[in-house]
Order: C-alpha cells, then structure tokens, then sequence
C-alpha cells in the first residue's frame, strides 16, 4: 500500500466519515469538511510534474488483490494518468466550493448523500485512470456509473431525475459489461490482466482473430461512458441532477473516462485501420450531431449538455485520426499526424476549463432567476455583470475565438483534420476530405448556439415576470469557482506554452510510446498566429457562416427541427424498455398458467424433444424387422382392438362407456398373455383388471354427474401432439433397442434367474421364486407399504366417524 | 459382509444431527405441540453449529464407506453451506414463527423437519452411489413438501404444498428412471464404476446413455428449478411460507447443484464432450427465460423464484465449461456468494412482507426511511446479485464468466452478460422502491429483532468481505482436491 494507493482510495475513506460530520456539526455545512481532501490531493498529485523539464517519471506500485485470480491492485502513474488525475482532483476542489453555496444547508436536504456520492464518484475516478489491472480498472468504472446514478437521482422526488438517473446507469453499465467481456478477450490473448503487459504484446494481438471482437468491445464501454452516438441519449437526461455534479460529470469524470480508455488502449489497438475509422467516424458524428442538436435546446443545461456530447466527439475524433501516427516516422518530436493527439490532449484540459466553468454559470443563473428556459431569460447582463463576464469568456473559448484556449485548440483540431486527409494509408485517400468538412460544418453549428446561449440569456429585453425571481448577482463564493476556471481559460490561451512539456508531453508519451527515442520528448509549440493559413480561412468561415444562421435564427424557429426539442434516438431506448416489458409480461402469462397440466406438458415436450434428437443425432435410430417373430392371427385381432379401443376413449361421453372401454383394454391385454402363453401373467392381469373396473363403477356410480369441460382446439391440439409423440419416441426406441440388441447382444437377465431359480431356491415357478426369494425383501417392503396404506384409510374413516376433530 | 467393519466414524455428523433433530422432536412431544418456542429454535441452531464443527473436524479423516458414502472437501464445502444455510433459515423462521399471522404453525414440528431435511441434502451430497444419493435426495424432497404446506389452513400455502409433491414426485420418477439405465447398463450403483464404465459403453449405447443422462438432468433439473422445469418454483415460493421459500431457493437448490456435480462428473465425466453442449444451452435459456420474465414480477417472492431461475443459469454455465477443479472452484464460490447474498436478502423480505402483510413489491416503499441499515443492507445483496463489482457476487460472475470465455463458449459468455444487463433492470426497480419512493402511510419506523439482525449482518459482511478480499477462501479452495475419486 503506497501513498498512491492512498489517492485513489481516500475519497472513499472520506465517505465513510462524511455522516459523521453531517450530524455531529449540523449547523456547518458538510461541504467545509470535504473541501481540503481534493485540494490535498490536487497539490500532492503537481509534484509528479516534470517541472524542471525532461520527461516525466513513471511510477508503479503493486499490492496483491486477487493473486490466484491474476487480480493486483497497481497503481500506475504515467502523462496520461496525472492529467486525467490532476483534472479530477482540480475540477472536483473547485465543484465542492461551488456546492457549497449552491446547495444550502436546509434541514429537508440530506447533504451527507450528496457528499458521500460525490466523493464515492471522485474515488472512483482516480481509481479509473490509476490503476494498471484491467480488472481493478473495471471494478471503479462500474462505481463511477454507480455514483453519478445515484447523484443524478439525488432529487428523486422528481420523475425525470429517476428517468435520468436509471437511463445512465442502465446505458453505461451495459457498455460497462461489454468493456469487461473485451477485457477477458485480451486475456486470453496475452494471458495478463496489466494493460502494461498487454502494450508489449504488440503484434501478438494484432494478428490474433480475437482482436477485432475484443476492441469492439471496449469501444462498447468507452462510447457509452463518453456518450458517444448512439449511446449520448443519457447525457442530457443526466442534467437533472444538481448542477455542481454536472459540471463535474461534463467536465472532469465520467464522460472523461472514455476518452481516458480510448487514449490508454491507442497503443494497443492504434495501429488497426478498424481502430482508427471506428473511432474516428462515431467521433465526427458524434461532433456533427450534438452541435446540430444543442442549436435547438431551450434549456440552457441542455445546450450544454449536447455541447459536451459534440466536444466529446471532436476529441475522441482526434485521438483516431492521431492513432494513424504510428505508422510514420517522427521528425524533431513531431510528425504531420502526431499533431491531432496533441490537438485531443490540449482540447481535453480546454473543454474542462470552459465547460466547468460555463455549467457553474448556468447553476448561478438557475439559482438567481428560477429558469433556465432561454425563452424566459433575457438582459441578464446589466443586473448580473460578473456572471457575464465569465460566460463570455467561457463561451468565447468554447465557439473558438482568440486569444481563449478554445481557438488554440480548435485551430489545432483543423489542422489535425487536413492533415489526416492527407494520409496514404487506410483507404483514407478517398474519403479523407470529408473529415475537414465535417469539423467545419460542425463548428458553425457550434459558434450559433454558442450566440443563442449568450445572446439569449444576456441581451435583449429583461422580463422579470416570466421568472420565479428577481434576479441579482450571485454571492461571492459562488462566483470564486466559476472565477477561477475562467482565469484559466485566460491563462491557458495567453500562455498554452506553460502546459506544453509539464503535462501536454507526457501525456502524448503514454498515448503514443514507441514513437520516440527514450530521452526524447514531442515537440509541443502552441501559439496564436500561424500566418494566413487554411485553418485561419475556416475559423473566419465558421464566424461568418455561424453569424449568419443566428441571425436569421427567427426564420428557422418556426420549423420542425427547431420545435422537436427531444433527441429522436430516445425513441429506441424508450419503446426497447416498453417492449421488454410488454414482451416479459406475454411470455409469464403464456407459460406461468399456475396449472400443473401445462408443467408437465412442458417437461414430457423437453424429453420428447431431447429424446428425438438423440435419437437421430446418435444414430440409434434403427428399425429392422428382420429378428421378429411370426405373429399369428390371434395377435393381429386382439392388437387391432387393442387399438380401436383406445381410439375410441377419447371420444365417448359417457363416463361408464369409458371405463368400460379400459377395461376391454386390460382384458385385452390379458388375452394377450394367453397367446403369448404366459397364464400366470393373465391371471392376475385379469384380476387387476376385473377389480379395478368393479371398483371404479361403484366410485362413479356414488358420484355426482361432473359438468361436461369444453377445451378448446389449441388445447386438444397440444394433447394430441403431445400423446403421439411420447408414443411415436417410446416405440421408436422399443423398436431401436430391439433392432440393436441384435447387433450387441446383451444376454437378458432373466437368463440368471432360469439358472439359478431351482439350483438356489429351489422353486419351479421363477416368478414365485423371484417374489419370495431373490427380491424377498422388496416384498416384505412392499407389504409394509401397503399395511401403512390400510392403517391410513383407517385413519381416514375415523376421521370422517367423529366430524370436526383434530387429529 | 463387509459393512459393519466400515469406518462409520465417518458419518458423525450426520449420526449427531439425526440424534439432535429426534432429541428436537422429542422435546416438542414433550412439551405440547402448540404455541411458540423459541428456545426450540435456538436448540435447533445449535445442533447445526454443532454439527457443523463436526464436519470440519471429520474432514481430517477423508475416505470413504464401501465407496458408497463419501467424505472429501466437495462434501465438507456443501455440507456447511447446507448446515449455514438452514441455520440462517431458522434464524429467520424463529422471527416468523414469533408472529400471530403464523400462530398455526406447530414449531416443534417445523424445525425438526427443517432439520431432517438438512440431514437429508447432507446424505446427498456426501454419497457416491446412487442409492444412497437417492435417499438422501427423498429426505430431502419430502421435508420440503411437507415445509411448504405448513401454514395449513392458508389456501396458497397448501397449494403450493400440492403441486410441489406432484411435481415433484414426477421428477424423482425421472430421477429413477435414468439411474435404471444405467445399473442396466452397467450392474452397479456406484458412481466410481459407472464413471470408469462409461466411456467404453457409450461407444456402444450411446443413445441409452443419453436417455439416461436426460432423465436424470430433468428430474435434478426440477430441484434446482432451471427451464423447462422452473415453473414449480414461483408458484410454490409465492405460497410457501417465506422462511421456507428461502431454504427451498438457496439450500434445497445448493444441495441439488451439489449432486448434479457428483453425478456428472464422477458419473457421466468420461463423456463430458457429449452433453457439455445440452448443459449450456440450458443454462442459456435458464439465464434468458428467468431474467426476462422477472422483469414485470410485482410480487416480491415470485421475482425472487424468478432472479433464483436465473442464478442458476449462472450457476450452470460452469458446468457446462470447466469440467474438474477449477470449475468446482467457481461453483463453489459462486454458491457461497449466492447463499449469503439471497439468504440475506430473504432474511429483509421477511421482516418486511410480514410487517406489511402483503409481498408485493410496494411494501418496500420507502424502506430506506422507515429501516435504513435493513434498506443498505438489502441493496448489498440485490448489488451483488446483479453481479456489480465490490461484493461477492461480483467476483463469482467474473469468475464463472472467464471460464466460460477461456472454455471457448464465448456465446454463453455474452449471453450472460445480456441477460446481467437485463437484470439489472429488475434490481434497480427494487432498489428504487426503497430509496426513490416515500413510506406508504400508516407504515412506521421497522424494529429488526436480535436474530434478524444476525442474519443480516453475517451475510451482509460475508457479501462484501468476500467481494474485496476474495482470495480468503478462493485460496483455500486453490488447494482443494475437491472430489474422492474423480
């Protein structure tokens, strides 16, 4: 257990003693217990920064979790691991602020839940993205779906918090289950469970036919998780949880953890084409299609939401079209291609800055005005300055426009784009063009609801009546969170630079090994001015075109697409449920019918089934008259009414015709004996049968007439169906096992008793001998049987002699 | 004859707890069959404490009687699963019993017959012979039927008690039917001579080998309720009373999974190839068939028969996969997740449908507010349950779930993480009564009596320990040459 261990699993130490805090200091609101843990561990976690240059180390520490299982707890600290750990930590010091002032600390608020979830979900965060086993990688995963189902229901008084909340755990635990299945497939290619191990591997999993079925598997998982399409129906259901969460969940977790599977496995599936068109295709669409869809929210949170889905795809784009990289050479710590892995790091870091600081934004507003309804809102930007202040900034960033981070980026992501359409790899020659048309074309729509967000909320006329309300500027300590990401925005666009070799580097170094020497590092130089170049001509083309759009935005209004708030791909998943359970219902009611009929029908149609397979599949289907004896006359005619008297049973309606008919059946039968001339046999059949049919007359005649049953067709259809099958199977296999004992011939056990019977009994008859003597104690069983049959029959009548007694 | 110079030093247990449960009987005869008695109860625990200390110190002389009546590890494990099991189940009952609604049920009578029957799946699980297995399967079977018709003057109760015996009894005739087959075949019962006769014999009859073998998996199939042979088990878990529901679904099922193992492996396991096949096409449509249709169950008992159908589908893929150790192993570990999570989460039904006095599903409204440590408690196991990562059940899924991959039956494999996914669906509605949704009115804060409370608690803390720390037993089954003769 190192100190790294530590960092992951302190949140959930913290957990453990937030009820604690919660009742004991009633009065002081949970959230200042908490807030130092983030802090510590953010400034814990800098000092593995490469600050004084050079590349960064590494660290591994092992504690054995599972050993028979392969199952070890590492703990493995590279680039990737401390940005996303750093991002985390950082965002999460500054959400728990933020919550402190957005959630009061009212008495029919259980702030403990809250803390507890939230800090279960930070846990779980750092546990994704620090450990090495696969296993222990899935273990928190499955917690990080969890936790933010729990927080997203955390109002679960209201419906669609319950929807949200069910809906994203149902979509990620799903991806969650197929990650894991992928997991196993590359187990059994490399035999270990550290991602470590399996990078070496290499060529072994490339050419292994496991290898397509394992990674799209794990794309199963990191699509979900980064609601990527079709899988980003869960996202903007998720918005219904508090807004600090969101923040969080949009901008440093949960959606994140795709991106941090996608870019941890680079090295082992990055070089497949499958890998880099998967990834790159449901990446632009995703882009195209959230930025499409978050122009017509009218819910402030949902254009953020389908914002975040978009910017999810554009950097899950990058590190596919990065992951062609490999196959070239790098010049000088850089190639053409490497350029849109740094794009996808650099945007990761951006998008959690503006996106954070933006929801922050949009929670103040909710909590100042009472809406987030953009047709409510408008002219906030007198009454609410400093909040303006830091939308504009975010907002900036997140349309692309200098100096923010944002521009940086998205200049970046052009550039990656055109140069991938270069590549003379993949088949991309063709269709390399569309990728640069996709990322314009998904700009524009990203700079109009930028404007609507803006614009509608800020400017324009201010009706205070339409809001729950009156709007004010929010307190202080709201503001220093949203504040504070905002600078960074700044910062970061000002001086990317300061990024560049403490992280940005060694995160690329994880995402792309191998690519380097070791000692050296990538050329990382970002800057604002890159001459007139393509990607300065499409940034002025988005702002124009974008422009465009919005200012015609009354015209398009009024159009279906404009009103159709709601993502049609929810149709899916809300008529799938519906049908599951439509279907559920069907097939309980058609099976469980509570008859015991039905279940015995069920298990004779099982046999019959698994009997007649067997039957032809094994061969033994063998029918051979051959052996048979000569059957007389006499057979012939008591077999034929045999058989005409069971045909016609079923259709008599009298009851005393039928038992009369059983009986013809079992004198039959006994005649048959006779011919077969065994008389003792006949006998005691005749007996049987004589008493039987005496016996049931005299019941039936005390009886009252039962109610004629009608069934209907289906069921004398089942009947039937079900009596000549276990006809046909038990006479087919009388008829193999016959044809067979002459192949194998088995001798009869009777052989033993004709042998035996007078040498060691001493009797003549066998079937005596057999009765009193080979099987002696049997019938003595048998006759205590029967003697505690008689007893209970006595038992019965007194029963019925003294009425009402307990016996 | 050779039987009486038998170690039957061997058969301690069972000998002291067949003493135990007539000393029980006798008591109750003593006293007066009517009216409560708890300290029964708690004299009943105590014989299967005590008899479970015996099974572990026994175990140090591993052999056998004749090869007839065997002790080794597989026997020792499912003996104290059964002896737990039914410990927990009385636990629960000695609270049930304890309230006016089941006034009619004569205790003494219960808990020794509860006894007998853990004496019965003892037997079972310990014989390698299929007379003896029988016996110990009839004991068994028949202290279930006469357990679940207890509440005698309730209409489900008897019911329930009724088709269980038909049904039931139809499935033992299975049962017979098949082993007749193969003392036919093979003039012997002992599992040890028909495992080493098998192979060569299904050359020849292969087909009456099969037969044999169906029958059998349909009549073992019935006591371990997996499709087509499961629709005895909601309707007879919705009548019985819920105590008995509860042994019925975890020991009367272990035991049964119990003798599926002896008798496949030891008995059919030189043909495995040949129904290996048949196995995972019904743990396929065990797993499909229980997991969808319990997704519309409101009724708490009959949603739990369902979830228990589909675990063991689970519970079967293994057998289907990894024939010999390794695939005891993860039966094994499965079943003890499976007894404590399920057994856990009855020990919560019962507290909760008998207070309210209905199991529909709606009586777990709000238990969050009204018992929070039993509403924790209870999603521990429905979590673990639906196999989520940090509790025992977890860690048996993963478990069955890679051996199902490295078996090569990666259909199965992603069969059951569909039908896991759809699971969840029903869980989560459990768990959303309970948390999402507020009390109903007149129900008030829940008292959890003492030996609720123990119940819970062991099951909850064996769920979650063995779900961080699984290597406790997994590494002491790694040692295990767990079958005598196999």
């Amino acid at each position: 257990m190192s100190t790294l261990h530590l960092v992951a699993l302190a949140p959930f130490i913290m957990a453990i003693f937030i009820p604690f805090f919660y009742f004991k200091f009633r009065h002081i609101h949970t959230g200042w217990f908490i807030l130092p843990l983030p802090l510590i561990l953010f400034i814990y976690l800098i000092q593995y920064l490469p600050l004084g240059g050079g590349p960064m180390e590494t660290v591994e520490r092992s504690v054995p979790w599972v050993p028979s299982l392969d199952i070890h707890f590492t703990v493995f600290l590279d680039g990737l691991s401390l940005l996303f750990a750093l991002l985390i930590t950082g965002i999460g010091t500054l959400v728990v602020l933020y919550s402190i002032y957005y959630i009061a600390n009212k008495k029919e608020e259980p702030l403990n839940n809250f803390y507890v979830y939230l800090m279960m979900f930070m846990g779980a965060m750092l546990g994704v993205v620090l450990s090495d086993n696969l296993i222990v990688i899935y273990v928190f995963w499955e917690l990080t779906s969890l936790a933010s189902s729990l927080l997203i229901a955390y109002w679960f008084h209201k419906e669609k918090s319950r929807y949200g909340a069910q809906k994203s755990m149902l979509i990620t635990v799903t991806g969650g289950f197929a990650m894991l299945a992928g997991f196993s497939l590359l187990y059994m290619m490399t035999g270990t469970f550290s991602i470590r191990e399996i990078i070496t591997y290499g060529d072994a999993i490339v050419t292994s036919p496991l290898f397509l079925p394992a990674m799209i598997l794990i794309l199963l998982g990191a699509f979900t998780k980064s609601a990527q399409f079709p899988f980003h129906i869960w996202l903007p259901d998720a918005m219904e949880a508090p807004t600090p969460v969101s923040a969080y969940l949009h901008s440093a977790t949960m959606v994140k953890a795709g991106i941090y599977l996608v870019a941890r496995f680079t090295p082992v599936f990055g070089g497949a084409p499958e890998w880099f068109w998967i990834v790159t295709g449901f990446g632009l669409f995703t882009l195209l299609w959230g930025s499409v869809s978050a122009v017509r929210q009218k819910d402030l949170k949902g254009i953020l939401a389908f914002s975040t889905v978009s910017q999810l795809g554009l950097i899950m784009s990058l590190l596919g079209l990065g992951s062609a990289a490999v196959h070239f050479d790098v010049v000088d710590g850089q190639s053409l291609y490497t350029v849109a892995v740094l794009a996808a790091v650099l945007h990761l870091i951006n998008h959690a800055t503006f996106k954070g600081s933006l929801f922050m934004v949009v929670g103040i507003i909710d909590h100042e005005t009472g809406t987030r309804d953009i047709r409510k809102l408008g002219g906030l930007m007198t009454i609410m300055p400093v909040t303006f202040t830091i939308s504009l900034i975010g907002i900036a960033s997140m349309a692309g426009l200098p100096p923010f981070n944002g521009f940086l980026s998205k200049e970046m992501f052009f550039t990656g784009t055109l140069n991938s359409a270069t590549l003379d790899i993949f088949n991309v020659q063709t269709l390399g063009v569309i990728f640069p048309a996709v990322a314009w074309i998904a700009s524009i729509f990203t700079f109009v609801y930028c404007m609507i967000m803006l614009f509608k909320t800020f400017t324009g006329k201010h009706h205070p009546e339409r809001l729950e309300k009156e709007a004010h500027e929010a307190p202080a300590g709201m503001l220093i969170s949203p504040v504070i990401l905002a600078s960074l925005v700044i910062i970061f666009g000002f001086f990317p630079n300061l990024l560049a070799y403490t992280i940005i580097d060694p995160a690329m170094q994880s995402i792309l090994p191998g690519l380097l020497e070791p000692g050296e590092q990538f050329y990382v130089n970002i800057y604002h001015w890159h001459g007139l170049n393509t990607e300065l001509f499409m940034t002025m083309g988005v702002v124009f075109f974008g422009s465009m759009i919005f200012l015609n935005h009354r015209k398009w209004q009024e159009t279906t697409f404009y009103l159709k708030e709601r993502d049609p791909l929810n149709w899916f998943y809300d008529s799938g449920l519906v049908g599951l359970i439509k279907g559920s219902t069907v097939v309980n009611d058609v099976q469980m019918t509570g008859r015991l009929r039905d279940y015995f029908t069920y298990m004779f149609i099982f046999l019959v089934l698994g009997m007649g397979y067997m039957l032809w599949n094994t061969g033994a289907l063998a029918v051979d008259m051959a052996n048979t004896a000569d059957i007389s006359i006499y057979m012939y005619i008591i077999t034929l009414s045999l058989v005409l008297a069971t045909v016609v049973i079923p259709f008599v309606s009298s009851r005393i015709s039928a038992i009369v008919l059983m009986g013809v059946i079992g004198f039959l039968v006994a005649l048959l004996f006779v011919v077969f001339r065994a008389p003792d046999l006949a006998l005691t059949q005749l007996l049987v049968e004589t008493v039987m049919v005496v016996l049931f007359l005299l019941v039936f005649y005390h009886l009252p007439e039962l109610k004629k049953e009608t069934f209907k067709p289906a069921f004398r259809l089942t009947n039937f169906v079900i009596s000549i099958g276990v006809g046909l199977v038990v006479t087919l296999t009388a008829l193999s096992a016959h044809a067979l004992s002459y192949e194998n011939p088995i001798s009869p056990i009777s052989d033993y008793f004709v042998e035996n019977a007078y040498a060691l009994a001493g009797g003549n008859n066998i079937v005596n001998v057999i009765l009193v003597d080979f099987r002696g104690l049997d019938t003595l069983l048998e006759v205590l049987v029967l003697g505690i049959v008689g007893l209970a029959v006595v038992v019965l009548i007194k029963f019925k002699a003294k009425k009402g007694e307990d016996v | 004859m050779t039987a009486f110079d038998a170690n039957w030093s061997l058969m301690t247990p069972e000998i002291v707890l067949a003493a135990l449960a007539l000393l029980v009987f006798t008591i109750d005869f003593m006293t007066g069959i009517h009216g409560k008695k708890p300290f029964i109860g708690r004299l009943s625990v105590l014989s299967l404490l005590v008899t479970a200390v015996l099974v572990v110190v026994t175990n140090s002389t591993s052999g056998s009687i004749a090869e007839v009546f065997v002790v080794d590890p597989f026997a020792m494990v499912f003996k104290l699963i059964i002896l737990i099991g039914v410990a927990m189940v009385i636990l629960i009952s000695m609270n049930f019993l304890d309230r006016e609604r089941n006034a009619e049920v004569y205790q003494g009578e219960y808990y020794s017959i509860m006894l007998f029957a853990a004496l019965g799946a003892m037997i079972m699980v310990s014989s390698a012979d299929l007379i003896t297995l029988f016996i110990g399967l009839e004991i068994l079977s028949i202290s279930s039927y006469v357990l679940a018709g207890f509440k005698k003057y309730s209409r489900p109760s008897t019911e329930a008690a009724i088709k269980y015996v038909v049904l039931g009894g139809t499935a033992s005739a299975f049962i017979l039917y098949g082993m007749s087959f193969l003392y036919g075949l093979t003039g012997s019962t002992s599992l040890l001579e028909i495992g080493q006769a098998i192979p060569m014999l299904f050359e020849e009859y292969t087909f009456v080998v099969m037969m044999s073998f169906l029958f059998m998996l349909a009549g073992f199939g019935f006591k371990i309720s997996i499709v087509p042979f499961h629709m005895w088990a909601p309707d007879v878990y919705e009548g019985a009373p819920t105590p008995v529901t509860a042994f019925l679904s975890v020991v009367s099922k272990l035991a049964g999974f119990g003798i599926i193992l002896r008798v496949f492996f030891l008995g059919f396991g030189g043909v495995y190839q040949e129904w290996a096949f048949i196995i995972a096409v019904i743990a396929a449509i065990t797993m499909i068939a229980g997991n969808f249709i319990a997704l519309t169950q409101t009724n708490v008992k009959r949603l739990m028969a369902y979830s228990g159908i589909a675990q063991a589908g689970y519970l079967l893929v293994p057998v289907a996969t990894v024939v010999g150790d390794v695939g005891i192993n993860m039966i094994v570990f499965y079943s003890v997740a499976y007894l404590m999570m399920t057994l856990g989460a009855f020990a919560v039904i019962t507290l909760v449908t008998e207070d309210t006095g209905t199991s529909d599903l709606s009586s777990f409204a709000g238990l969050y507010q009204r018992a929070p440590y039993l509403a924790i408690a209870m999603t521990v196991f429905l979590v673990s349950l639906a196999g989520l990562p940090l509790t025992a059940g977890f860690i048996g899924k993963a478990y069955i779930f890679f051996g199902a991959v490295a078996g090569e039956m990666l259909w199965l494999a992603i069969i059951m993480i569909v039908t896991s996914v759809i699971s969840f669906f029903y869980y989560f509605g459990f768990i959303k009564q309970m948390f999402m949704t507020d009390p109903r009115p007149n129900d008030k804060e829940l008292a959890v009596p003492g030996s609720m409370q123990t119940v819970v608690t062991v099951s909850l803390a064996v769920t979650v320990i063995l779900g961080i720390l699984p290597g406790l037993v997994l590494d002491i089954f790694n040692t295990f040459n767990w079958m005598a003769f196999f």
